[in-house]
C-alpha cells in the first residue's frame, strides 16, 4: 500500500511529497525548491495516529 | 499494485454434491462482488466518520496542525485530516478462481413462453441446455486431473484506483488555500 501523499509547500507552492508514517515518526519533509521543512505539530499526533489505526483496521477487514 | 489479501475459500462441502455449472462458477464471483462493494462503502463511511465532524445539518472537516520551518523561523498552518491520509479507492483488481468440475448431467428443454417479438423462432433455436456439474472427485485427497489442487481456491488481488473526482477536488481546494500563522 502506497502511503505517500503530496502537499503544496506553504511557502512557495512547490509540491512536497511526504509519508504519513514518516510524519508520525517525527520526520521532516523538505521542499526541493525553497528548503522549507514540513512536520506534523505535536498537538496532532494523537488524532492522526488514531485515524491511521482505524484506517489499517478497515483495510484488514475488507480483505478478510 | 498492492495485494490486499489472497484468500482461499473452501466451497467443497456445499458444492461437491452436484449443482448447475452456473451456480458453481457464480458462487465465488458473487462473493468477490460483495467484497468489492464492502471495500468501497467502508471507505466512504470511514471518511465521514473520521475525517469530518457531524454538526447535525452539515459536516465540517477535522483539522490537524502542521508546522514548517524556513530560514530558522517556525510557522503553523491547519490542514484537513483528509488531505494527508493515503486514501485511495480500494477495488478488486484481479481474481483467480481455480477448481475442477465434472459434468454430471445434460438436460435440454424449450421454454414454455415464446420469445417476445420473435414468435417464428423455431423450437430448435429456442432450446436451452442446462449442465449439471459437481467438483471433480478426488483420489487420496487430490484431484485426478489436477493433482496440485485439493479444493476450490479463489485468489483475490486488490489494487488502488484513483480517488473519485469529488474527493480530489476537495483536497485540491484545501491544499491551495493554506494560510500560515505564527501560532
Ligand atoms: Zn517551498
Amino acid at each position: 500500500m502506497n502511503t505517500t501523499s503530496i502537499i503544496a509547500c506553504p511557502a512557495c507552492g512547490n509540491p512536497i511529497s511526504f509519508d504519513i508514517y514518516g510524519l508520525l515518526a517525527g520526520k521532516r519533509f523538505c521542499c526541493s525548491h525553497c528548503s522549507a521543512a514540513l512536520a506534523l505539530s505535536s498537538e496532532s499526533y494523537g488524532v492522526v495516529g488514531n485515524t491511521m489505526q482505524k484506517f489499517e483496521a478497515l483495510k484488514a477487514s475488507a480483505g478478510r | 499494485m498492492a495485494v490486499l489479501e489472497k484468500s482461499n475459500l473452501n466451497y467443497l462441502s456445499s458444492l461437491s454434491t452436484g449443482n448447475s455449472l452456473e451456480a458453481l462458477i457464480s458462487a465465488p464471483l458473487t462473493a468477490i462482488s460483495k467484497a468489492n462493494a464492502m471495500m468501497l462503502s467502508g471507505q466512504a463511511q470511514f471518511i465521514l466518520d473520521f475525517c469530518f465532524r457531524n454538526n447535525g445539518d452539515s459536516y465540517s472537516p477535522v483539522l490537524i496542525k502542521m508546522e514548517y520551518t524556513k530560514d530558522g523561523e517556525k510557522s503553523y498552518f491547519h490542514l484537513p485530516l483528509l488531505t494527508i491520509l493515503p486514501l485511495n479507492n480500494l477495488a478488486v483488481d484481479k481474481v483467480d478462481v481455480n477448481f475442477c468440475v465434472e459434468v454430471t448431467s445434460t438436460t435440454t428443454h424449450v421454454p414454455s413462453n415464446p420469445v417476445r417479438g420473435n414468435p417464428a423462432k423455431s423450437k430448435v433455436l429456442r432450446k436451452k441446455t442446462r449442465l449439471g456439474a459437481k467438483l471433480a472427485p478426488k483420489e487420496n485427497g487430490k484431484y485426478k486431473d489436477n493433482p496440485s489442487k485439493n479444493g476450490i481456491s479463489v485468489a483475490i488481488e486488490a489494487k488502488q484506483i484513483p480517488l473519485a473526482r469529488g474527493i480530489t477536488t476537495l483536497i485540491d481546494v484545501y491544499s491551495k488555500n493554506i494560510i500560515t500563522s505564527e501560532e
